[in-house]
């Protein structure tokens, strides 16, 4: 019965970190660029209220609004697995954003120049150079936020999930219907989500170490 | 002007208030051999820095070829100044002489009278039109001015083979192959072939500085701007370095160099130029600048290192 409430509770966890990667290394760049123009400036202005605004309220109050804009705007969604994957992939953008902005000021300045001395535009050097050398740095950091958000996910059990016009659940979710129907057992079911959020996280922290294996591999 | 390479034109250049360069000029010809010594903090590195914009000068200008890197400085351009509301109305209370409008420009220059907002219509026309006419994309003016670092800057996340592509294939002016042909060839010719799929962290001092010599090469530069090449080797691999400059030197390759290494400088320049507190205070042969050196400054400095 938890099968595929642990696939939902997967899908949106990796939805939203392909979206929160995504939006944190754009906000990153935006930040630390040169700012030399007034759209630069301006982009910079929006990136850090963006940050602080996402940083400074709750997740749960964050898919809450999200959750409740989407039905005054479209009434009612078949499937709305989007709306989690959204509101989560926003919040994390945050964080991840100043999780990469950190590892990016780490890159050695030289790194910068070198690439700009050959005639590479700042924006190439960033994408060749220095954010494939940042991200190497900040992999613990960034593991430590997917955790964080994989765990998170379990929020989503305040909403209603649809796929198809049907209720879904995520892992959570599951446990709690379960222990509604049958109250004696509730803590069973809490207990066998948290196992297995716990094994998802083992899984990562696996990863994470695989990776930063290989990635010092390249060094030496 | 048209043979020279780089022209840098009266550069001030300050960082939080603290002056670096109080008004630089010089010119790179092609085929010279420039070596700029000087004291810790005389400003050497920042005008080699300012010769490709790695580091945008505060005023003045920077000319590659017969195109402009940095916005129009005014002050280098009296037929600006004199388009000006400022000397329109200064020169109005001379008596209107050619004589009286050459000191009316001095006094605008030296007492920096020049307020871009207020200097009316025909002024701001003049400075777009200039700066239309000749400004460059730096990116490209970049493409041929190689640079060497002191602390070499061989991009860590790429093999040596690929630091030597990147720029030519991202620039797209090679293919894969012919970006990899030449870096090979490179290689060969500095005896490095066997580190072409190595990252940069497995190699020594010299040998990172070396193929940092040829990333530049590859890009196939008119010039060669080189920031203290050997400061930060270990004195037994300093030889290697120099010797392949010297070939380069040899080859009638174009360079500037920052150098600490007295001896290799006397050998190799072609003009030396001797700076300190952000000027250039001397400028000759390196005879004329080691054996009979006239400013004071110099003496005392050449006392110190010799």
């Amino acid at each position: 019965m938890f099968a595929e409430s642990l696939g939902y509770s997967l899908l949106i966890a990796f939805g939203a970190v392909i979206l929160g990667f995504f939006i944190g290394v754009v906000l990153a760049v935006v930040r630390i660029a040169p700012k030399k123009n007034i759209v630069i400036k301006i982009l910079d202005k929006f990136a850090q209220a963006y940050i602080t605004i996402i940083r400074g309220t709750p997740t749960l109050v964050q898919l809450l609004i999200l959750y409740n804009s989407v039905l005054v705007f479209f009434k009612s969604m078949d499937t709305n697995l989007l709306v989690p994957i959204i509101a989560f992939g926003i919040n994390s953008g945050a964080y991840m954003a100043e999780i990469i902005r950190s590892g990016i000021s780490a890159v050695d300045r030289g790194q910068m120049d070198a690439g700009r001395s050959v005639g590479l535009p700042w924006i190439t050097t960033m994408r060749k150079i220095v954010i494939p050398q940042a991200i190497k740095t900040v992999v613990p950091a960034l593991f430590n936020e997917i955790i964080t958000l994989v765990k998170e996910t379990s929020v989503v059990s305040v909403i209603v999930l649809r796929v198809n016009n049907v209720q879904k659940y995520d892992l959570l979710g599951t446990a709690e219907k379960q222990g509604l129907r049958t109250p004696a057992c509730y803590l069973v079911y809490l207990f066998a989500a948290a196992i297995l959020y716990l094994a998802i996280v083992l899984l990562l922290t696996f990863l994470q170490h695989a990776i930063e294996r290989s990635l010092k591999k390249n060094e030496r | 002007m048209s043979d020279n390479l780089i022209s840098i034109k009266g550069l001030y250049k300050s960082f939080n208030k603290r002056s670096v360069l109080n008004g630089v000029s010089c010119e790179i010809k092609k085929g010279e051999r420039v070596v700029v010594i000087g004291p810790s903090g005389s400003g050497k590195s920042t005008m080699l820095r300012c010769m490709n914009l790695l580091i945008d000068p505060t005023f003045g200008e920077v000319w590659r070829k017969e195109n402009l890197l940095t916005p129009v400085d005014p002050y280098l351009h009296p037929e600006i100044i004199r388009s000006s509301r400022t000397f329109k109305k200064l020169f109005k209370k001379t008596d209107g002489s050619e004589e009286a409008a050459l000191e009316t420009v001095a006094k605008i220059k030296k007492e920096d009278l020049l307020h871009e907002k207020n200097e009316g219509p025909e002024y701001s026309k003049k400075m777009r039109e200039f700066y239309k006419t000749h400004a460059l994309d730096v990116n490209l003016a970049r493409q041929r001015v190689g640079m060497v670092f002191q602390h070499f800057n061989l991009f860590n996340n790429l093999t040596v083979l690929e630091n030597l592509t990147l720029a030519p294939i991202e620039l797209k002016l090679k293919t894969k192959e012919e970006a990899n042909e030449t870096a090979m060839s490179l290689l060969k010719r500095i005896g490095l072939e066997d580190k072409a799929s190595d990252y940069p962290s497995t190699l020594s001092g010299g040998q990172k500085q070396r193929i940092a010599i040829i990333r530049a090469l590859a890009m196939n530069p008119e010039v060669i701007l080189f920031d203290e090449p050997t400061s930060a080797l270990d004195p037994e691999m300093v030889g290697e370095v120099l010797a392949l400059i010297k070939e380069l030197a040899d080859d009638g390759m174009t360079m500037v160099i920052v150098t600490h290494e007295i001896g290799f400088a006397r050998e190799v320049a072609s003009r030396v130029l001797f700076m300190d507190g952000g000027k250039i205070l001397e400028e000759g042969t390196s005879d004329e600048i080691f054996n009979h050196p006239t400013c004071e400054r110099l003496q005392t400095f050449l006392s110190k290192v010799l």
